[in-house]
C-alpha cells in the first residue's frame, strides 16, 4: 500500500499528530495531499455538471500531487462510467482494487457497469465481492436486478428481502418488490409495497407513476387518475404515462379526452423509439461524437433538454476541439439557465478561437449579469476589437464602464 | 332444418408400441415425437439462405393440417423450399404434401396433388373451402404474389391470378379465411409484413457482422382484405372495408366475436407496431379500435413484437381473451375482454408473464390438450439470430416449446417438460398447429422449424388412461349449408355439469399455420352432456341433447 494512501486515508488523524519531526515531514505531505484532495473535490463538481474534460483535468492535477491515491483512480473511473467508456472505467477500478482489494464501492460500480452491458454473471460476481466488503441494501438491490435479467425470480425476491433486512425503509427495494409482485400477478401485494416506497419518497415521480399504473391495472381508475396526471405534467415527453392516463380517462368515460392523449402517446412513442436506438448506439460506441450529438438532438426534440445537454457534453468530451459544437452547447446550456456550464463552455470556445466576436459579446453580457463587470468589460472590448463598428457592442460596453465607475 | 349425425371411425384406446403405463389415478399427459416413424423424417425446410442474411429468411415456414382428399383423416401440408426470384435453378417445390395413411404414417403426395412445381418464396398457409364445393383449398402467402390453390378431386390448381388475390406483391405472412359479412362465402384477410426487396435490403449488424434486421428498419405494408364474389373470385376491398390505413408488420391474425353481436371481428398481431382490433360494423366494413380498447400496446404504451396469436374463452366469465406471442424479454400479451368495452392485460395475473419473458414466441394456439374442458396454451419458440447464444448467455437460438395448462380459470401452469422426451428438444420454432391426426380422441401437435424439420408430436393422453379413470371427449365437425361449408365463424356452446364451454370454428390463428377445424371438447371424467348448441355463422341455431361421447360427430346445418 502506498504512503500516499496512508497519508490521505488518515489525513484527519495525522493532523492530530504531535511528534515534531514527523510533523515537519507530514506537514509538507499534508499540504500536497490537501491540495490534491481539493482538486478532487473540484473535479467532483465538474463531474456533477457533466463537464468531463475539466473533471479529468482536475483528477490529473490531483494525481501529480498524490500519485497512487485510490481516490484519484476511483473518481476517474466514475467519470468514465458517466461517459459509458467502460473499458477505461474498468482499468481505473482495477487499479483501485489492486491497491486495496477491499475498497468499498469499486466492485459495486464494476458490477453496475457489467449489468448495463448485460454481462449478468460478471455483474453478479462483482456484487458478491462487494457484499463481502460492505453489506449494503443497494448492492442487494443490484443483485436482485441481475437475477431478474437471468429469469431467476426466487433469487430476485430473496435479494430484495435481504436489502430490506438491512434497511426496511430502503425505498428502492420496496419499489422493486412492488414490481416483482406485479410481474408475479400478485397485484395487491405489489400495491402495498409500492405504497410503502411512495410514502417514504412521496416526491419521486417514478414511484408516483408506478403506483398510478398499478392502481389502473387493479381497475382503481379514479384513484389512479391524479397520480398519472401528475406524471404527465412533470414528464410531458413520457408516452407511457400518456398511454396509461388515456386508458384511465377512457375507462372513466372521458373518451374524447382519452383519445387526444392516445394521439399524443402515439407520436411520442415513435420519437422515443428513436431515442432508445440513439442511446444504444451511444453506449455501444461512446467514442463516436456523432452518436452523442444524435442522442442529444433526439432528446431535445421531445423536450428532454437536461438529458440532451448531458449528451452534448459527452459529445464535447469526445471532440474537445470542436469549436462549433462547444459554442452551440454553450448557448443551449444558457437557454436552460445553466449559466455555469454556459460560461465555462463559452470560455472554452474563446480558448479555442479568440477571434469570435459573438462569443466574446455573449461572455461580456453574461459576466455583466453575474456582476463581474471587469470581466464583462474585457470581453466586450475584445468583441469590439474584432467588430469595431458594432453599435450594440459599443452601447453595452459603455453601460458596463458606467457601472464600473 | 336438417340434422344428421355421422359417426365416424374412432378409437377410444389407441394401442401402439409406445404405450406407457401410468401409476397415477389420473391420466398423465405425455407426447411422443413420431416424426421419423410417421414417415416425415426427410422433410427439411429450406429458407433460401446463402450467406447474405436477407430479411425474409428467418420467417418461415408455415404448415399444418388439411384433409385434402376428404377421407376424414388430416393430411399435412408444409411450406418447403424457398426460391428467390432470380434463382437460376429452381429444382424444389415451395410446398410438400403428406397424405395420412390412416395408420399413423404419412406418404408424400406432392406430385400427385399437383404441388411439385411451385417455385416461389413461400411463407405461410391457410386452408378452407372458399368455393363451397366440399373440399379444402388453401392460400400460400409468399414474398411475391400470393397463390391460391383450388382443390379439384384432390388435385390443386393455382388460381391466384384468376381469383384476383395475386393482385398485390408484398411480403405476406399469416392469412385467415372468415365470413366477414355472413353471406355464406369465405372472405380473406392476408397479413402483410414490411417493404423488402434484395435491392432495398438494409445492412444490419449483429456482433459486427451482417445480421437479420428487426422490422423497424423497413416500412410496414398494410394487410389486404378480399371479399368473396361467390364465383371463385375475390375483390380487393382493403380500403372500402376500412382496413386502411394500417401499420402493417402483421404476423398473426385471429377471428372472434368480442362484443357478441354475431359478426366476426379480427385481432391482428403486429411486429413492433401496435396490435389491431377490427370491429365488424355489420355492414361489410370494419373499424380499427385496438388502441382505444387497450389491446394495441403493452401496459406502458409500447408496441411489442407481436408474432403468433389466438383467441379463446379461457375462464368462466364467458368473455374472450386474446393471446399474442412476443419477443424475448416481453411478456405474452394476454388481453381479457371486459364487457364495459375494454381489454385488460392479465399476462402476469394468469401466471404466464414470467415464463414468457424467457422465450421468443412465434406460433401460439389454444387447445384443450389434456381434455379437461378448458383451453390450454401452446407456444412455439425460437430465436432469429443464430449468434445470439455467444452474445448473451441468457438467450438461446433454439428454444423449447412451452405448454401452459389452464386451471379452468385462466391461471396457467407450465407443463413439466423435463419428464417428456418430445419437449426436451429445443428447436428454432416457428409455426404450430394441432389436429387429432390419428383419430384417437386427443389432440396431436405439429411444429415447424426454420431451416429444420417437421416435428409431429403424438399426444398419448388417451393411451395413458388408467382403467379406473374415464376420460371423455366429444369432437364436432360442422358442415354448413346457409353458412359457409366449413362452418367457419360458428360458435359451439356445450352445456355440461352446470357450465358452458364455448368454442369457435375458425381458420387463421397461431403463425403461418393451419389447424384442424373440428372442435374437440374435453370433458374430463364427466360423462353426461346437458346439451350442445350450434350458433351457425348464418345465424341459425341448432340444439342437440342426447348423444354418445368419445366420438367424432358431423353436424350438418
Amino acid at each position: 500500500m502506498s504512503k500516499w494512501f496512508l497519508i490521505l486515508s488518515f489525513i484527519f488523524l495525522l493532523s492530530c499528530e504531535t511528534k515534531d519531526k514527523s510533523k515537519e515531514i507530514s506537514l509538507s505531505q499534508k499540504e500536497l495531499a490537501s491540495k490534491g484532495v481539493s482538486f478532487l473535490n473540484i473535479s467532483k463538481k465538474f463531474l456533477n455538471a457533466k463537464q468531463f474534460e475539466q473533471a479529468l483535468s482536475m483528477i490529473d492535477s490531483a494525481e501529480n500531487l498524490i500519485p497512487n491515491y485510490l481516490g484519484v483512480y476511483f473518481l476517474r473511473a466514475k467519470v468514465f462510467d458517466e461517459l459509458k467508456m467502460f473499458d477505461l472505467s474498468k482499468e481505473n477500478y482495477e487499479k483501485v482494487l489492486a491497491i486495496d482489494s477491499k475498497y468499498p464501492g469499486a466492485n459495486f460500480n464494476l458490477g453496475n457497469n457489467a449489468l448495463i452491458v448485460s454481462k449478468f454473471e460478471e455483474a453478479l460476481s462483482y456484487f458478491h465481492k462487494e457484499l463481502k466488503i460492505n453489506q449494503t441494501p443497494k448492492t442487494w438491490v443490484s443483485i436482485a436486478i441481475v437475477h431478474t435479467n437471468l429469469y431467476e425470480p426466487d433469487s430476485c425476491e430473496y435479494a430484495l428481502k435481504q436489502a430490506l433486512r438491512i434497511d426496511n425503509e430502503y425505498s428502492k427495494a420496496l419499489i422493486l418488490l412492488g414490481q416483482f409482485y406485479k410481474d408475479s400477478g400478485e397485484i395487491n401485494k405489489a400495491i402495498n409495497f409500492t405504497k410503502k416506497a411512495l410514502d417514504l419518497d412521496p416526491q419521486n415521480i417514478d414511484y408516483q407513476y408506478f403506483y398510478g399504473s398499478l392502481l389502473f391495472q387493479n381497475s382503481n381508475f379514479k384513484l389512479a387518475l391524479p397520480f398519472l396526471q401528475n406524471v404527465v405534467s412533470q414528464k410531458p415527453w413520457d408516452y407511457w404515462a400518456y398511454n396509461n392516463l388515456a386508458q384511465t380517462l377512457i375507462r372513466l368515460g372521458k373518451k374524447d379526452e382519452g383519445e387526444k392523449m392516445l394521439i399524443l402517446s402515439d407520436s411520442l412513442e415513435s420519437k422515443n423509439s428513436v431515442i432508445d436506438l440513439a442511446k444504444n448506439q451511444a453506449q455501444s460506441n461512446p467514442y463516436n461524437v456523432i452518436n452523442w450529438i444524435k442522442l442529444g438532438d433526439d432528446l431535445r426534440s421531445v423536450g428532454r433538454k437536461k438529458e440532451a445537454l448531458d449528451a452534448y457534453k459527452s459529445a464535447l468530451f469526445v471532440d474537445p476541439q470542436n469549436e462549433f459544437l462547444a459554442q452551440n452547447v454553450a448557448l443551449f446550456a444558457l437557454d436552460l439557465k445553466d449559466t455555469t456550464s454556459g460560461v465555462n463552455l463559452l470560455e472554452k470556445v474563446v480558448s479555442l478561437n479568440d477571434k469570435n466576436a459573438d462569443v466574446w459579446f455573449n461572455l461580456g453580457i453574461i459576466y455583466a449579469h453575474q456582476s463581474k463587470y471587469i470581466e464583462s468589460k474585457n470581453a466586450l472590448e475584445k468583441s469590439l476589437e474584432l467588430r469595431p463598428n458594432d453599435e450594440i457592442i459599443l452601447q453595452h460596453l459603455n453601460q458596463v464602464k458606467e457601472w464600473i465607475n | 332444418m336438417r340434422l344428421k349425425y355421422i359417426y365416424t371411425i374412432f378409437f377410444i384406446f389407441f394401442t401402439g408400441c409406445n404405450q406407457k403405463v401410468s401409476l397415477s389415478s389420473e391420466p398423465s399427459l405425455s407426447f411422443t415425437n413420431v416424426t421419423i416413424s410417421s414417415g416425415l423424417g426427410d422433410y427439411v425446410h429450406n429458407n433460401g439462405a446463402f450467406g447474405k442474411k436477407w430479411f425474409p429468411e428467418p420467417m418461415g415456414p408455415g404448415g399444418g393440417f388439411i384433409d385434402y382428399n376428404g377421407d376424414g383423416w388430416d393430411d399435412i401440408l408444409m411450406v418447403n423450399h424457398s426460391s428467390w426470384e432470380d434463382d437460376q435453378e429452381k429444382k424444389l417445390s415451395a410446398l410438400r404434401l403428406f397424405e395420412n395413411n390412416q395408420n399413423g404414417t404419412f406418404t408424400d403426395k406432392t406430385i400427385e396433388a399437383g404441388l411439385n412445381e411451385i417455385y416461389t418464396y413461400p411463407v405461410g398457409i391457410c386452408a378452407a373451402d372458399y368455393d363451397n364445393d366440399g373440399d379444402q383449398d388453401f392460400i400460400l402467402t409468399t414474398l411475391y404474389e400470393n397463390m391460391l390453390f383450388n382443390n379439384h378431386n384432390s388435385k390443386f390448381n393455382e388460381v391466384g391470378e384468376k381469383s384476383n388475390i395475386s393482385n398485390h406483391r408484398a411480403l405476406s405472412t399469416s392469412a385467415i379465411f372468415f365470413d366477414s359479412d355472413k353471406d355464406g362465402w369465405l372472405d380473406l384477410y392476408v397479413g402483410n409484413y414490411t417493404e423488402w426487396t434484395p435491392e432495398t435490403d438494409v445492412w444490419c449488424t449483429f456482433q459486427g457482422k451482417k445480421g437479420y434486421c428487426t422490422p423497424e428498419v423497413y416500412d410496414g405494408v398494410p394487410s389486404r382484405f378480399y371479399r368473396n364474389n361467390r364465383d371463385g373470385t375475390f375483390t380487393d376491398e382493403t380500403s372500402v372495408a376500412g382496413f386502411l390505413p394500417a401499420p402493417g408488420k402483421t404476423l398473426g391474425v385471429s377471428e372472434f366475436d368480442f362484443n357478441q353481436d354475431g359478426f366476426p371481428d379480427l385481432a391482428v398481431a403486429n411486429d413492433l407496431a401496435r396490435d389491431l382490433l377490427y370491429e365488424n360494423n355489420k355492414d361489410g366494413t370494419f373499424s380499427e379500435i385496438g388502441t382505444i380498447t387497450g389491446m394495441a400496446y403493452d401496459e406502458m404504451g409500447k408496441a411489442r413484437a407481436g408474432m403468433g396469436i389466438d383467441v379463446g374463452i379461457v375462464d368462466s366469465s364467458g368473455e374472450p381473451t386474446i393471446f399474442v406471442g412476443n419477443f424475448q424479454n416481453e411478456m405474452f400479451s394476454v388481453y381479457k375482454y371486459n364487457p364495459a368495452g375494454y381489454f385488460t392485460d392479465i399476462a402476469a395475473k394468469s401466471r404466464l408473464g414470467r415464463e414468457s419473458l424467457k422465450v421468443l414466441t412465434f406460433g401460439m394456439f389454444l387447445v384443450d390438450i389434456d381434455l379437461d374442458s378448458d383451453l390450454d396454451l401452446f407456444a412455439i419458440n425460437g430465436h432469429i439470430q443464430i449468434e445470439i447464444e455467444s452474445d448473451n448467455n441468457q438467450f438461446e437460438f433454439r428454444q423449447l416449446p412451452q405448454l401452459f395448462l389452464n386451471d379452468g380459470n385462466a391461471v396457467f401452469t407450465l407443463f413439466d417438460n423435463e419428464k417428456n422426451n418430445a419437449f426436451n428438444e429445443p428447436i428454432v420454432g416457428r409455426g404450430g398447429a394441432f389436429a387429432d391426426y390419428d383419430k384417437d380422441g386427443d389432440i396431436d401437435i405439429l411444429l415447424t422449424e426454420n431451416s429444420g424439420g417437421i416435428h409431429l408430436w403424438r399426444n398419448d393422453l388417451i393411451n395413458d388412461v388408467t382403467p379406473n379413470y374415464d376420460l371423455n371427449y366429444i369432437r364436432i365437425k360442422l358442415i354448413g349449408d346457409n353458412s359457409n361449408r366449413n362452418g367457419i365463424g360458428s360458435l359451439l356452446n356445450l352445456y355440461i355439469d352446470g357450465k358452458k364451454i364455448s368454442r369457435r370454428v375458425k381458420t387463421g390463428s397461431s403463425y403461418l399455420s393451419q389447424s384442424e377445424k373440428i372442435i374437440t371438447f374435453g370433458l374430463g371424467e364427466l360423462n353426461q352432456i346437458d346439451s350442445l348448441e350450434v350458433q351457425w355463422s348464418s345465424g341459425k341455431r341448432t340444439a342437440l341433447y342426447d348423444f354418445d361421447l368419445n366420438k367424432e360427430i358431423e353436424i350438418l346445418e
